[in-house]
């Protein structure tokens, strides 16, 4: 057999599998296709894989065997590629998945929570044992501007400025999410530098956090922030953490690989992390919608058991969804 | 070699070997260029749409809570929505022919997408850690940023070829007689493949390189060929001479079975139950 009656025998199969390939492409087309429509494509498929076999040892032409290497990639792709991301299976992944592949790497939460919180109580201990501290962690000017923003004057006249109603809520909510996702995010990826980031930005954002805290409540601020942050800090706190543990399994897979290697042990670890930091960043959007709209809401704050009362919910749904949601289930995630 | 064309090989489970070409740094520095411009210009509209819902009475808080709302969607989630829903590419990738795939050859998913693009916040040029993931991407085999790494997947460019025609050598050239060959060697469909290649490239003109490389070729083949004319007109014109070699023994069929269009196909038919 010769290039010209190779080309001439096998042309019509190339053709046919080309128009297959474009009704496999098409979503619409897709799910009306028959069973035998399905069979005739792996045949042919299999046979153009060795078509391009053939032309390739034969040396029949570059331009043939990129016509056919084209062909063979598309085949490959459709028969193999990854099911397309449905809405019901990300509802199934946030109902189940999250929280079961959440209580799977439960230590690395409990060492995040550590990084997390023990810097911070070392930094507030020390704020709150000799006020003059504070100037050596952080700005002055930060620090006043948080006095202002929880002093009596700001939070009196933010519960009686009728204009500060929902309005307000929607800008705050933009500006909560781009700053609290960004931070777990960053949190997240740098966990790549072999976790050194992660416990970077952790320990960073707790001894900030704490220091502030512990200068709120020096200055006899506390009530007030307390009881702006009480509700959204269950979900906003958790995911933070939640994202640096996903950073600690990210960075443990390259300080300790395993039998297989980085590469490898980086893929398998990875595809977990990102989908604990995926579920994070969902947990921020909500955490957003309470900051700006329940924690300043002036009604919520005239009555204040109904707004604590709130919060103790958020935490306890927080607490309850990720230590049983998905219990007992199939994997819902999808490793 | 496989570093310096880029290519790289994936098996699939029908044991055929698939070829790949890499995109290079450039190129993907360029479409990341085109997507940079294409989100400022997602900005700057937004901002505008922004500013006129801003004037209305109430709406001041809205309209900004709304454009930062929205400069996060488009900052995250710009690449992982355009590179999750249209199989691993982007504006940017689009125009210049780029495509992410897994590295086992097929379309990435959507968690793919999120991981390799939530990852640029460690290999961001912006970032402190400046070149660590452009240095990572050029010492790796396959050109992968550290996201496309912990992805496993690949940049490719992408092409797709029809089949094409065989190149035409001009009509009034005149083949080769069968007593100016001595020898019975006659070129087979790998050397015949090699001049398709070489004239489709370079066109049967005879600009000076190509006579320079067509020499190369003209004198074995001459020789191989037994060719009993003076080899001076060859040296002097080794293109006229693999020409005439390409006219003599390509095969007139292929043309017609290759002509993608039908109508042409059909006016050759005749073209050939005439003569």
């Amino acid at each position: 057999m010769n290039r010209t009656s190779f080309i001439r025998e096998r042309r019509p199969d190339w053709k046919n599998f080309d128009s297959l390939l474009s009704e496999f492409g098409s979503k619409k087309k897709r799910s009306s296709l028959t069973g035998d429509k399905v069979s005739e494509f792996s045949r042919l498929f299999r046979a153009v894989c060795y078509d391009l076999a053939t032309v390739r040892s034969r040396d029949w032409g570059r331009d043939l065997e990129e016509y056919l290497n084209d062909l063979v990639a598309r085949g490959h792709n459709s028969l193999y590629a990854s099911p397309p991301g449905r809405p019901r299976a990300m509802l199934r992944f946030l109902l189940t998945g999250f929280p079961q592949l959440f209580r799977q790497n439960l230590r690395y939460f409990w060492i995040s929570l550590v990084l997390f919180v023990l810097p911070g109580v070392i930094a507030g201990l020390l704020v709150g044992i000799d006020e003059n501290y504070v100037s050596y962690i952080l700005p002055r000017d930060m620090l006043n501007q948080m006095e202002l923003m929880y002093s009596e004057e700001t939070w009196g006249a933010r519960n009686s400025d009728s204009n500060l109603g929902t309005g307000h809520g929607a800008s705050m909510t933009g500006f909560y999410i781009m700053n609290n996702v960004g931070i777990s995010f960053r949190c997240f990826a740098t966990g790549i530098f072999f976790g050194i980031g992660t416990i970077f930005f952790l320990v960073y954002n707790s001894i900030v956090l704490g220091t502030i805290t512990s200068y709120l409540i020096v200055k006899g601020h506390s009530d007030n922030f307390f009881n702006f942050v009480f509700a959204h800090g269950s979900f906003e706190l958790t995911a933070i953490v939640i994202a640096g543990a996903a950073g600690l399994i990210i960075g443990h897979s390259l300080v300790r690989p395993g039998p297989y290697g980085m590469m490898a042990s980086l893929k398998e670890r990875g595809f977990v992390a990102i989908q604990l930091a995926s579920g994070a960043a969902v947990m921020l959007f909500i955490a957003a919608f309470i900051e700006a709209f329940w924690s300043p809401s002036p009604f919520l704050n005239q009555y204040l058991f109904l707004k604590h009362a709130g919060g103790a919910t958020f935490w306890l749904a927080v607490v309850f969804y990720l230590s049983f949601a998905g219990r007992g289930q199939g994997a819902g995630s999808e490793t | 070699m496989k570093v310096i064309d880029c290519a790289v090989q994936i098996e699939t489970p029908e044991s055929a070997i698939l070829n790949f070409h890499l995109a290079g740094a450039g190129t993907r520095a360029a479409a990341y260029a085109l997507d940079v411009l294409i989100r400022v210009l997602f900005f700057v509209i937004l901002q505008f749409i922004m500013g006129f819902i801003g004037v209305l009475p109430g709406f001041e808080d809205f309209s900004a809570g709304m454009f930062i709302f929205a400069w996060f969607i488009i900052d995250w989630g710009y690449s992982c929505l355009f590179e999750g829903l249209w199989r691993g590419q982007t504006p940017g990738k689009r125009a210049l022919g780029l495509r992410v795939i897994k590295e086992g050859g097929y379309s990435i998913g959507f968690f793919d997408a999120l991981t390799r693009n939530l990852l640029r916040a460690a290999d961001n040029p912006a970032m402190i850690t400046m070149g660590i993931g452009f240095l990572v991407m050029l010492s790796s085999k396959k050109m992968q940023r550290i996201g496309d790494m912990v992805a496993g997947t690949i940049v490719i460019r992408e092409k797709h070829t029809g089949l094409k025609n065989t190149f035409r050598p001009p009509e009034e050239l005149i083949p080769l007689e069968s007593q100016e060959l001595s020898s019975s060697y006659r070129p087979g469909d790998r050397v015949m493949g090699l001049l398709d290649r070489f004239f489709k490239r370079w066109g049967a003109q005879g600009n000076p390189r190509q006579q320079e490389i067509a020499l190369q070729l003209a004198i074995p083949l001459a020789k191989k060929m037994g060719y009993l004319g003076s080899l001076k007109p060859i040296e002097e014109d080794p293109t006229e001479f693999l020409l005439r070699v390409y006219k003599t023994f390509s095969n007139p069929e292929e043309h017609e079975s290759q002509d993608r269009n039908r109508r042409s196909r059909k006016r050759s038919f005749k073209r050939r139950g005439a003569a």
